[in-house]
């Protein structure tokens, strides 16, 4: 999508940045994977399409980038991160050029997989929000991640320039069905059950934490060792004490943006505890992350006239 | 097939408990534990133990006693992490676990018939300490040449060993030089980093000496180059390298250097070995 | 490679379909050779994700500790009865993986694992082997093949209508003998399949990816990478693990899986950490599966199963890394 006026603003852009972090085209059949791009000739490898989900801004908090003048392709969700990182004091706004990129939603390759069986590119032709497959034409909103498909955001809320046209419609309001939604309408004890369940299966790899952007903790609170909180230990019981204690540590910084989902290898959906916790924060703070920077984060916040009893 | 365990093999990660007898304070950050000395457990000098602090962690320990010594092992332990501190908030009388000895430890064979020039920096004494009771006991004295050690640490606050350092500088078969990097009204001996105050010893023959050098890494780095500039072989400057370690024998991955695993291989390695080591450590 | 003692069965679809539906119980499938056969097998088969889950636990006590009347205790963990599968059904390279690497590393002479060792004598495994390899496999290129076996464990390979088996006594039972003619045919069938495939690294290049340790191409190659480990926890052959003490006045000494991808993987307690970046630790990762692994052990410590690139989130892919480092060493051979 998109990818001659990227490669035609890139050019510019590597007369001002020395790096530029985008996509490309990735090893393996339906995989795209971060890029950097250092020189002219290179631009034409940037690729920006439906599979391009990896949080680019990661990259932004590396040693060797962090000093750098850089240029980030950022979706909706990734410019949020940016606005958190700025906020929380990580990068400085004068090393990054935000170059917006409007966003359908990333295809989900497990839910391609588990529809469609084994996959062949060739099968497939992809447009903004529908696919064509074997001559038929339907639309991506049932295979996009769980994540996108609650998209509020598909246009990237900061940028210094944005590549392509706005997207006209809210994702959450288009496509309706997600599986937080469909968590919350069933009964405690099933909700209970379901992620007993799911969490039995997680291995503590930690693939998630070390997969989301903003969890950059020196010593995560799952591996202190004073206080010890947990055990490393894949119990049920652990592994909820850890998931559950992440997402209320990403409380009202999570911005949604499915990281730690795709990172996991088992396929737990990941994301579903962090996406609870923000609608919760929506809630009660009417406060989103990475949306308005001047908006103080709730959480992170004190005021002596906090209505909660047990802050005084 | 694959012979399934028997009964009679040990689980390799259980230690066996032990009581600390005496606890001697070094200097403000280290101590040294003498423990009861374990049935059945024969080691060399240079080699390791995994000292297991119940409730708290476990952790790899150079042993600092020479194993002449029959009912006890000592192991010197400077305060810096989670089991260290644990360790130095105990008292005599209550127990810990020790497991092992693991390591290749000194190359005895190699030193015998040697002069030896024993290099140490702050608590990198332990390790050699070791060796050097070893090579001074009775029973082993004949099979070394001669000795001379060369001792620094920081301040002369950080002097480990000191009661030691007197018995050895009272012996007329070995020499003994000690030196701080920076002096105090009180201190009277030799201030200077060791590196160079090793430039400055009387004339050593590189030719009948066998160095060996355990300290901080700056320190070793510079005591080795030295070394090589006063003529020795890289294969007669031994030295002993450290890596964080959980299993200390060579299962769990994680203490290699290349394709030497530090618990196995080392930790103590020649010069010559290190020059074929990546720089990774 | 194929002795006249062997013993060989050929078997029908039925047949296996049927002995596996009244093993269930005893069996479990990697979630690899269940995605290749899944149209041979009967459903309710336990999937596993790989062999580690049953001979290397994510987690394990190792011995328990308590305080009673004022000294400490050690205590071994008691076995409990053993309810794991005892046959895993799995493809020549999780095989491969177990045998060549997993054995190698515990079950080496100085310090056995025993509770491997225990959990290693009750598993048999029975080698599925792969008509065909897929977009992700890169066997070959570590010295395996679609039909590797170690010709002690069961083998069993889709032949036409049947199945051709070799070493089986106790789980698919009695089958038909094998004619010569078919012998022939499966023989020079594995032979062309051999053949078209890509040839090997060469025989030395463990040692001269050792010689560039230092090479510049590493901080590219690392890049891309999060460090985010689920490649280590799903790697058939990686066996890094932690201890650690769970537990105050009563607990256990865990043993849990570990990754060299993580920070604190070699963070000394004075602070030093001699793999700092990303790029030493990815290095890491690269050189000990293709180069300190094999030059102790004279075999690769990775089996080119290739479950590292498919899940990997960003797409970072180690035969690329390999094929990079064979470039800059300029080896010759071809690598596909």
């Amino acid at each position: 999508m998109y990818e001659e006026e990227l490669h035609r603003l890139s050019v510019k852009l590597l007369d001002e940045v020395e790096y530029i972090i985008g996509y490309t085209s990735g090893t393996l059949p339906f995989r795209s994977r971060p890029f950097l791009c250092r020189k002219k000739e290179e631009v034409e490898l940037l690729t920006f399409d439906h599979f391009s989900g990896s949080n680019l801004t990661r990259y932004l908090l590396s040693k060797d980038l962090r000093e750098k003048k850089v240029a980030i392709l950022a979706k909706g969700c990734d410019a949020r991160t940016i606005t958190v990182l700025l906020r929380e004091g990580q990068i400085k706004r004068e090393n990054v050029v935000v170059v917006g990129l409007p966003c359908y939603g990333m295809v989900s390759l497990r839910k391609l997989e588990k529809h469609f069986g084994s996959l062949r590119p060739q099968d497939f032709t992809w447009h903004l929000d529908t696919f064509t497959f074997q001559g038929k034409t339907q639309s991506i909103g049932p295979f996009l991640e769980n994540t996108c498909q609650r998209c509020l955001y598909p246009n990237p809320p900061l940028f210094d320039y944005l590549v392509g046209s706005r997207v006209e419609y809210v994702p959450r309001e288009r496509w309706k069905e997600d599986s937080l939604k469909r968590l919350e309408e069933i009964s405690s004890e099933k909700r209970w059950e379901f992620f007993a369940q799911e969490f039995q299966r997680c291995i503590r790899c930690y693939a998630c934490r070390n997969a989301c952007p903003l969890c950059y903790c020196k010593e995560c609170f799952a591996e202190a060792q004073r206080p010890y909180w947990l055990s490393p230990a894949a119990t049920r019981s652990e592994n909820l004490f850890f998931h559950a204690g992440r997402a209320l540590h990403m409380a009202g910084r999570c911005v949604e943006c499915g990281a730690c989902e795709r990172a996991c290898p088992l396929e737990i959906p990941i994301a579903l505890l962090p996406l609870k916790v923000e609608e919760l924060v929506r809630e009660h703070f009417t406060f989103e992350a990475g949306v308005s920077p001047d908006r103080e984060p709730p959480l992170l916040t004190y005021r002596e006239n906090d209505p909660n009893e047990f802050i005084k | 097939m694959i012979p399934a365990a028997t009964s009679t093999e040990r689980n390799i990660y259980l230690p066996e408990l032990v009581s600390i007898e005496e606890i001697l304070e070094e200097t403000r950050d280290i101590k040294t534990f003498r423990l009861k000395r374990p049935g059945n457990f024969h080691y060399r000098p240079g080699q390791f133990a995994e000292v297991f602090v119940p409730g708290r962690g476990e952790a790899p320990f150079s042993i600092t006693s020479s194993p002449t010594e029959e009912l006890y092992l000592e192991f010197s332990i400077k305060k810096t992490g989670t089991v260290t501190e644990a360790l130095h908030r105990l008292n005599p009388g209550e127990m810990v676990g020790v497991r092992g000895p693991y390591g290749n430890g000194f190359p005895i064979e190699s030193l015998q018939g040697w002069n030896l020039l024993f290099i140490g920096g702050g608590i990198g004494l332990a390790p050699l300490r070791s060796l050097i009771n070893y090579v001074l006991s009775p029973l082993y004295r004949k099979d070394f040449g001669a000795v001379s050690i060369l001792y620094g640490a920081r301040t002369p606050q950080d002097l480990v060993f000191r009661w030691e350092l007197q018995k050895w500088g009272e012996r007329t078969d070995l020499f003994l030089l000690t030196t701080v990097d920076r002096g105090e009204p009180s201190w009277e001996g030799r201030v200077g980093l060791v590196p160079e105050v090793l430039k400055g010893m009387p004339v050593l023959n590189a030719q009948t000496l066998k160095a060996i050098v355990c300290g901080p890494p700056i320190m070793i780095k510079f005591t080795i180059k030295a070394l090589l500039e006063m003529g020795f072989q890289p294969s007669n400057i031994i030295t002993t390298l450290e890596m964080r370690m959980k299993c200390g024998l060579g299962k769990c991955g994680r203490c290699n250097i290349g394709p030497y695993y530090v618990c196995k291989d080392g930790p103590v390695f020649t010069y010559e070995e290190l020059q074929t080591m990546p720089e990774e450590y | 490679m194929r002795g006249l003692t062997m013993r060989v069965k050929m078997i029908s679809q039925e047949q296996f379909r049927k002995r596996l539906a009244e093993k269930e119980n005893h069996l479990a499938i990697t979630e690899k050779a269940q995605d290749v056969h899944r149209q041979f097998l009967p459903p309710g088969i336990k999937v596993v994700k790989t062999p580690k889950e049953i001979l290397f636990p994510s987690w394990k006590e190792m011995y328990r500790f308590f305080f009673k009347e004022r000294s400490w205790e050690i205590q071994e963990v008691e076995e409990k009865a053993f309810s794991d599968p005892t046959f895993l059904l799995l493809l020549p390279c999780e095989a491969r993986a177990v045998v060549e690497v997993l054995d190698t590393n515990f079950l080496r002479e100085d310090y056995r694992d025993t509770d491997y060792a225990r959990r290693r004598a009750r598993l048999n495994l029975v080698i599925l082997g792969c008509p065909a390899q897929h977009p992700t496999c890169f066997c070959h290129l570590v010295g395996g093949s679609p039909v590797w076996r170690d010709g002690k464990s069961a083998f069993v390979l889709p032949w036409k209508e049947q199945f051709y088996v070799e070493n089986d006594e106790v789980l698919f039972g009695e089958g038909d003998p094998v004619n010569t003619q078919e012998k022939r045919e499966i023989e020079s069938w594995e032979k062309a399949l051999q053949e078209k495939l890509p040839p090997p690294l060469s025989p030395d290049f463990p040692e001269k990816l050792y010689a560039h340790f230092e090479d510049p191409e590493w901080q590219d190659i690392a890049f891309r990478c999060i460090n985010c480990g689920a490649c280590t926890f799903l790697c058939p052959t990686c066996y890094c693990f932690d201890l650690t003490v769970d537990g105050k006045l009563r607990g256990s000494m865990l043993r849990t899986w570990d990754s060299c991808m993580f920070p604190k993987f070699t963070l000394h307690a004075s602070s030093h950490n001699p793999r700092p970046t990303g790029k030493e630790r990815v290095r890491q990762r690269v050189m000990h599966k293709f180069s300190y692994f094999p030059i102790r052990e004279k075999r690769y410590g990775c089996v080119g199963c290739g479950i590292c690139r498919e899940i990997c989130p960003v797409n970072w892919d180690i035969k690329e890394a390999v094929e990079r480092m064979v470039k800059r060493i300029d080896s010759r051979c071809d690598i596909n």
